[in-house]
């Protein structure tokens, strides 16, 4: 039995060719260039899974956070400034939050969560007008909304 | 966490049923939570829903002022007003 590049050299060369005719030193070098071969193979092939487990990670990434946006209006009062807020996927749907107040909107799209989160915010600052029956983290809240929002 | 298990109306049941929330229905259905004579949590509940989105689940957990198992409880029975309130507090 010979090595295995001679015997690929006696498949590929299609002829009757024998282990005793390959000279040693072309089989030596023909061994080592195989061997180069594979590893080559190798590291492309570990390259290969690297850059697919990369993509699928950008994948998942991009699916799971749509971007930051800023909203500068409201349905029917206006912002003195834009509040922050966040869009990601939600399973089927979207969601919308402000980073600085626990409010969010669920939509089935990015702009209908966007519109829901719009509503929200109008929703509560008009709950936070009509008394001060709220504990001290809401007062903070309404305050915060006050002074961005004018009526 | 148990977000497949439930319909966003068992929420506001368990809402209304359990803590007391009184919900005013606009686009979504929101409530006040009060405690000592003061509005403590605020609820926004979509409107029907099932099953609820993970990170709306999340979220209504938040604004409850609980993390997600506790929500669970909230929701399958464990946890009652009084359990609620000393989290809370």
């Amino acid at each position: 039995m010979g090595t295995l590049i001679e015997r690929q050299f006696m498949w590929s060369g299609g002829g009757p060719l024998t282990e005793r005719k390959i000279p040693k030193d072309f089989s030596q070098r023909g061994a080592a260039q195989l061997q180069l071969q594979r590893v080559e193979m190798l590291q492309r092939n570990e390259l290969a899974n690297k850059i697919s487990a990369l993509e699928e990670k950008i994948r998942r990434i991009e699916k799971a956070t749509v971007g930051y946006i800023k909203i500068n209006l409201l349905p029917t009062k206006r912002l003195r400034t834009p509040l922050d807020a966040v869009v990601e996927q939600d399973d089927d749907g979207f969601i919308a939050r402000i980073t600085d107040v626990p409010l969010y909107g669920y939509g089935d799209d990015p702009v209908e969560a966007i519109d829901a989160l719009k509503c929200e915010i109008e929703s509560l600052y008009d709950d936070l007008m009509e008394d001060n029956d709220f504990t001290e983290e809401w007062l903070t809240i309404k305050d915060f909304l006050k002074k961005r929002i004018i009526a | 966490m148990q977000n497949a298990k439930f319909h966003t109306r068992d929420v506001k049941n368990t809402c209304e049923n359990k803590l007391d929330i009184n919900f005013k229905s606009g686009k979504e259905f929101n409530g006040w939570f009060w405690l000592n004579g003061k509005k403590k949590k605020r609820i926004t509940i979509p409107k029907g829903r099932k099953p609820i989105p993970r990170k709306t689940y999340k979220s209504m957990a938040v604004q409850l002022g609980l993390n997600a198992e506790q929500f669970d409880d909230l929701l399958e029975c464990p946890l009652n007003k009084k359990g609620y309130e000393q989290i809370i507090s």
